[in-house]
């Protein structure tokens, strides 16, 4: 098989699995399945970010999406529990009509500005690694930016705090 | 056939409807913020697949998806504690229910 016929095999099952965990992970009952499809639906989102030769990012989204934020998904879910955890991911029937009603005419709008749309495309691919390129970048010109990002965590760490614990223990 | 950015670009859009479909339908707050993180999701993959394919000599994209993946992060962690706040307070996470600010 040759290379380009495996890229592309590869392209279409990661972005099968990628689709159907997350329409998975949007349509189960359960919200504890929900959110383990919706930790599958990351993982295989890293394997695109593998097929575009980002390989840091793809380390990246491992460690945040993979790891991170499915736990404090679920722990969310284990904290709010609802009797009967069986059907804990309910939809709103009125709006299901329009919710499926405009998320096909958002599609249909972006598909027909992609069909539009002409990109420059350029073939070469970068001549260093892409950490080494990320790493200049984020210290060099967008530093200041990585400094807000870090003050932003900062502060979303103590708000979290803060709004979990809840108000004075009585 | 070749893989072409408007693959990606394809991909991106659909994971990006499916998440909006559970934003506007779904009933628990958590299952919303699922939601959203599809989306977030989506625009990375945008956000990179345009780096490879129109500007692959720069990171540019990458490093944008990685302040995306950050603000995510920290929405996320927010968001959650304000929903185990508000089911202390209304003992309930249904956005339906949460109705005081309405009108």
């Amino acid at each position: 098989m040759s290379n380009e016929a495996l890229y592309s095999l590869l392209f279409y099952l990661i972005s099968f699995m990628v689709l159907i965990s997350a329409v998975a992970a949007m349509t189960m009952r359960n919200l504890v399945h929900a959110a383990l499809m919706l930790a599958l639906s990351f993982v295989t989102v890293a394997g695109i970010y593998v097929l575009l030769h980002a390989d840091f990012l793809a380390a990246v989204q491992l460690l945040i999406y993979g790891g991170a934020i499915p736990v404090l998904i679920v722990f969310g879910v284990m904290l709010t529990r609802t009797p009967g955890n069986r059907e804990s991911n309910p939809v709103n029937r009125q709006t299901v009509l329009w919710g499926s009603g405009v998320a096909a005419l958002l599609f249909a709008v972006l598909m027909l500005a992609l069909n539009k749309a002409d990109f420059v495309v350029r073939g070469t691919l970068a001549k260093e690694p892409s950490i080494e390129g990320i790493a200049r970048l984020m210290l060099g010109d967008f530093v200041i930016a990585f400094e807000v990002a870090a003050v932003l965590l900062l502060a979303a760490m103590i708000g979290a705090i803060v709004l979990a614990r809840g108000g004075e223990a009585k | 056939m070749n893989i072409s950015l408007e693959h990606f670009l394809a991909v991106g859009a659909m994971l990006f409807c499916i998440g909006l479909y559970g934003v506007l339908t779904k009933r628990n707050a958590v299952a919303v913020l699922m939601g959203i993180e599809l989306m977030l999701n989506a625009v990375n993959i945008n956000l990179v697949a345009f780096n490879r394919f129109v500007a692959p000599q720069d990171f540019i994209g990458q490093l944008f998806a990685i302040f995306v993946i950050v603000v995510a992060a920290a929405e996320v962690a927010v968001g959650l504690a304000l929903v185990i706040c508000v089911y202390r307070i209304r003992d309930s996470v249904h956005v339906d229910d949460l109705n005081l600010l309405k009108w």
